[in-house]
């Protein structure tokens, strides 16, 4: 930067300074009161009031959230679950054992016929063990 | 600094608590009257460069009290800038529906030569011809482009270097460099030899 400007860069330095030095004494005490009351604030401790407003807020909206629910199914009237294929028991327990599958899919098919086992005059099957 | 001596860790924290601000006060009062000017070149209003400079403070020291001294300068500077920015905001929504009555009523027309708002700042000094010199380069510093001028006050009127300058403008160095070449070039071309 050439000594040009830097004079008048210090020119205008100068000047800055002196309109910051002529600020009125009332806006100097307007601007060191601003400055006691804010320090004030790292004076306090951490008010409960500070954590208890935010978890006051998701308490509320998970009552609104439940309240809706309810209110969009009729009491005394629970939907009826999706019938459970075995895909979907396969994605859920990642199971290699074809065997196992086959079973699972067989006993399925036989819960959805009661009639079947009423019919062949046996006994329901236990539940295959897992291994 | 306070050590913990005695080993009850509540009064040493109050007692931290009141040291921090103490610092945060005496840091407060000395930036103050710098910090009011820059807003106030910003803002043109007396009353919305205090209400900028209070929300400031009491920010820097909700947020970032707990930070090491060194670090206040360029936070306090980057949250007033924010500061300035929202009053600057609202005085545009506020300002739309006062320019629309202006024009309703034709209050606002300025005659040739009338002062303008930055002319309403105090004088600063008794004698005339300096006082009207400093004018001068207050209304050239206020009619800058912002980044400019942010750029020029910080520089000048709080002497930050151009790191922390950048921190307070949110930008890189180098652009902290740009827009304060342009701020001086622009202010030698209007002012000349002040």
């Amino acid at each position: 930067m050439s000594s040009g400007n830097d004079d008048f860069e210090q020119r205008i330095k100068s000047d800055l300074r002196k309109i910051v030095a002529d600020t009125s004494p009332e806006l100097r005490a307007r601007i060191s009161a601003m400055a006691s009351a804010a320090a004030r604030e790292a004076r306090r401790p951490a008010s409960r009031f500070r954590v208890l407003v935010p978890l006051g807020g998701v308490a509320a909206l998970a009552v609104i959230v439940v309240a809706a629910q309810m209110l969009r199914s009729p009491p005394g009237v629970i939907e009826k679950a999706p019938p459970i294929s075995a895909d979907d028991v396969a994605l859920l327990l990642n199971v290699d054992n074809l065997d196992l599958l086959e079973q699972m899919e067989f006993y399925l098919w036989l819960d959805r016929e009661p009639g079947v086992l009423d019919d062949a005059g046996v006994s329901a099957p236990e539940a295959p063990r897992r291994t | 600094m306070l050590r913990h001596v005695d080993g009850n860790t509540k009064t040493w924290h109050f007692l931290r608590a009141v040291e921090s601000s103490r610092e945060l006060e005496s840091f407060l009062r000395s930036v103050g009257p710098r910090a009011f000017r820059i807003a106030r070149l910003a803002l043109r209003d007396d009353q919305d460069a205090l209400d900028a400079l209070q929300e400031a403070m009491i920010k820097l020291v909700s947020r970032y009290g707990s930070r090491s001294p060194e670090e206040w300068t360029p936070l306090f500077y980057a949250i007033l800038r924010n500061c300035v920015r929202d009053q600057q905001r609202g005085r545009q929504s506020r300002g739309s529906i006062l320019a629309w009555f202006i024009r309703l009523t034709n209050l606002g027309e300025r005659e040739p030569g009338e002062p303008s708002v930055v002319d309403a700042v105090r004088p600063p000094l008794q004698e005339l011809e300096s006082e009207e010199r400093l004018r001068k380069v207050l209304n050239a510093i206020a009619d800058l482009p912002a980044r400019q001028q942010e750029a020029f006050l910080l520089r000048n009127i709080e002497e930050l270097d151009v790191r922390d300058t950048a921190i307070a403008m949110g930008c890189s160095e180098g652009s902290v460099k740009t827009h304060y070449s342009r701020a001086v070039h622009a202010l030698r071309e209007k002012l000349g030899d002040v």
